[in-house]
């Protein structure tokens, strides 16, 4: 459990000197005018992916894949997207920008603890209308070669689409041609 | 001419992956990093709901997901005391650009997009750490899908709430 704490703290120290857990670096990739927050995510889940395979293969790691239940996921999903834009932060930074003293995001922890209450107090009416559940599935292959070279055209797309919004802003109009290769 | 040195988005975000594998491994946590549990479970705890079926389903993910929430707490007030940047704060700039100056507005629409935000991830079964960083790690189906529609709503939503008023 401390392993949690730990992994809380460290995960703040790094996030914040990207600014991901300030309000405006969010938001502003909600407007598609700031691309740090994408470009880490992207990175980050690009260099694990492909280390977590190996890790899984040497059976140092279990896979923890949450399960496809469509209507949830996608309704989730869409009021997930919906209250990121308004509240300028996500479940996990919300903690990390009140401890930098952004007092909004402890007005929104406050609606995040509603909510869980809700959703505790909805969930055995609510449960059987979330589905239909088609298991954890994730997208390795059968055979180990496939999943590799599936995983690594993953990863290599995360790092690559990572790198592509790394160029100026393209709402700036640039005749720099380059840019098409 | 590339800006972004010193490119701070790909070392932490090579960082936050190592990490996340790290903390996956069955000798640290032997599960990957997430965070919106930790609301559904306090509230059940608060409300003394620890009978309910939803507590008992996610008693052991909510109580670490809670664990990593404090110490994302703990970790934001450091790094801003060290960086001498801790400021009491209630509305954002580019809030104040597109929404206006007052606070009270401002926190009300942040407790509702808080709660439309963990009402969202619970009914998903996971949030940006949970899907998005995690179940992207294990090219889960699911967290895919999540993103996918996560993006989309996100970026309609922020264009018609901030967008007109620029």
């Amino acid at each position: 459990m401390i392993v949690a704490f730990l992994a809380g703290v460290v995960v703040a120290l790094l996030i914040q000197r990207v600014g991901i857990t300030r309000f405006d670096r969010v938001v502003g990739f909600g407007l598609l005018e700031d691309f740090e927050a994408p470009k880490t995510v992207l990175v980050a889940v690009g260099v694990s992916s492909i280390l977590f395979l190996l890790e899984f293969q040497l059976g140092w790691a279990v896979l923890n894949v949450k399960p496809l239940i469509v209507a949830g996921v996608v309704g989730g999903g869409i009021l997930f997207g919906a209250g990121m834009a308004v509240l300028g932060y996500c479940p996990g930074t919300m903690p990390m920008a009140l401890g930098e003293g952004s007092l909004d995001a402890g007005a929104g922890m406050a609606g995040g603890l509603l909510a869980g209450l809700a959703f505790t107090e909805a969930y055995p009416r609510l449960a059987p209308l979330l589905g239909p559940d088609l298991g954890d599935v994730n997208l390795y292959a059968r055979s180990v070669g496939a999943t590799w070279g599936w995983v690594s055209l993953f990863s290599v797309a995360c790092l690559a689409a990572a790198f592509l919004l790394d160029r100026p802003r393209p709402i700036s109009p640039s005749p720099d041609s380059r840019a098409a290769i | 001419m590339r800006s972004g040195w010193p490119r701070r988005w790909l070392w932490t975000g090579i960082a936050l992956g190592l990490l996340n594998v790290a903390v996956a491994n069955v000798h640290l946590a032997g599960r990957p990093i997430g965070a919106s549990t930790g609301y559904p479970w306090a509230a059940a705890v608060l409300a003394g709901l620890r009978d309910s079926l939803y507590f008992r389903e996610i008693d052991v993910a909510g109580a670490w997901e809670l664990l990593f929430l404090a110490g994302g707490f703990v970790g934001g007030l450091l790094g801003a005391f060290v960086t001498r940047s801790f400021r009491l704060r209630t509305v954002p700039a580019l809030w104040e650009r597109t929404r206006g100056p007052g606070g009270g507005r401002r926190l009300a629409w942040a407790f509702a997009g808080g709660f439309v935000l963990v009402l969202g991830a619970r009914l998903a079964g996971g949030c940006s750490s949970g899907h998005v960083l995690s179940g992207g790690m294990q090219l889960a189906a699911s967290s895919l899908l999540f993103a996918v529609f996560v993006l989309l709503s996100f970026v309609v939503t922020a264009r018609w709430f901030y967008g007109g008023a620029r």
